[in-house]
């Protein structure tokens, strides 16, 4: 399997939220210093804790890090939204 | 002889193939059909539909061929379909009466009339033309139909071709190097549970892919099942697995259903202790 190394990179002061689905997932930025864009993650975040997803905070990159949150976090570096699993 | 305006095109298929199954009416079978109503010839002439429309009858009364009474009530496919061509007899229209009248010969029964009738027709080279008009109508928007359904069929590739690509993004994004590297080469990467367990995500589907490695060895010991209801990618699920395993693998076996576990060394399956 070869696949292409493009990395997501968030910027400084910046918070990422991935929230997963077909498309593989919609992304969506704030700038902590921007209470606008906060608010509208925040908005964001919470619309789809009604909708039943569970919410991941994600630091760096090591693979065995993460915590589930029911609060938006405005400092998380990552937030990552997806479907509680269902046993197959 | 009429003129033969039929169009082919309108004739039920179930009749057109039965119609080629019987032979061709004679010229006097033809000429007998127009004497019934001679009024209606210019009908006739308009094509069979028209004719059928125009013609009428009282199945009750028209399948007396002593009689020879029947009223014209609109009924052309059952009177077709019921009414008989007649060898040796003539049928004549009484205007009076408004009914048609089989005279003279014996009343055999050969064929449904109409459809005798129909088998002779031809088409005109007007409505060939036509007909091949329609046909080059059919086949080009078929032609566009099927470009349609390529450039919808292309379309859902490369969604799916760019979903696949943001998904191993995401999950790139999350896991480190070794992870990574263990992903592409072997077709799997391991986490620790919050429990503490290893867990190995295998990139094969997602359902049944994710296995509970003993603390040393290669040898899976349960082979557990749970992922996104919806369909995501696969490397979208493989993201949702880890989070799920580390953040709390208890729930994961919880919601999981076990696909495959290893037996205990030395224990006899249930089948085999009876023959044992």
């Amino acid at each position: 399997m070869t696949v292409q190394e493009t990395e997501i990179t968030v910027p400084e002061h910046h918070g990422l939220m991935s929230t997963l689905d077909r498309s593989g997932d919609v992304r969506q930025m704030w700038d902590r210093r921007n209470k606008d864009e906060v608010d509208a993650a925040r908005t964001q975040f919470e619309d789809l804790k009604k909708k039943g997803y569970l919410a991941y905070k994600a630091e760096g990159k090591d693979g065995h890090q993460g915590e589930q949150i029911r609060k938006f976090d405005p400092d998380a570096e990552r937030i990552i939204l997806v479907k509680p699993l269902v046993g197959g | 002889m009429p003129a033969q305006p039929l169009n082919n095109q309108e004739v039920p298929a179930g009749l057109k193939v039965l119609a080629q199954q019987l032979p061709a009416p004679s010229a006097e079978t033809l000429a007998e059909l127009i004497a019934v109503q001679p009024e209606k010839r210019e009908a006739f002439d308009a094509g069979w539909v028209t004719w059928n429309t125009g013609y009428t009858t009282n199945i009750s009364t028209a399948t007396s061929a002593t009689t020879s009474a029947w009223d014209f009530q609109p009924a052309w496919g059952a009177w077709n379909v019921t009414f008989t061509s007649t060898t040796g007899s003539t049928m004549v229209y009484d205007a009076g009466s408004n009914t048609a009248i089989p005279v003279g010969g014996s009343f055999t029964i050969t064929a449904p009339q109409w459809v005798t009738w129909s088998a002779d027709y031809q088409e005109t080279e007007d409505q060939r033309a036509a007909r091949e008009e329609r046909d080059r109508e059919v086949r080009e928007r078929q032609r566009e139909r099927q470009a349609e359904m390529e450039a919808r069929a292309a379309e859902q590739r490369l969604e799916r071709e760019q979903a696949e690509s943001r998904a191993l993004e995401l999950l790139r994004s999350l896991l480190s190097d070794a992870q990574w590297a263990s992903y592409q080469d072997n077709g799997w990467f391991e986490v620790r549970g919050k429990s503490g367990r290893r867990w190995r995500v295998r990139n094969r589907g997602q359902s049944g892919n994710v296995d509970l490695m003993p603390e040393i060895g290669e040898e899976r010991d349960v082979t557990y099942c749970a992922h996104p209801p919806e369909h995501l990618p696969d490397a979208d699920a493989h993201a949702a697995q880890m989070l799920a395993l580390v953040t709390d693998d208890e729930a994961f076996i919880r919601t999981a259903n076990v696909h495959w576990r290893r037996r205990p060394e030395g224990e006899v399956p249930p089948f085999m202790r009876e023959a044992a």
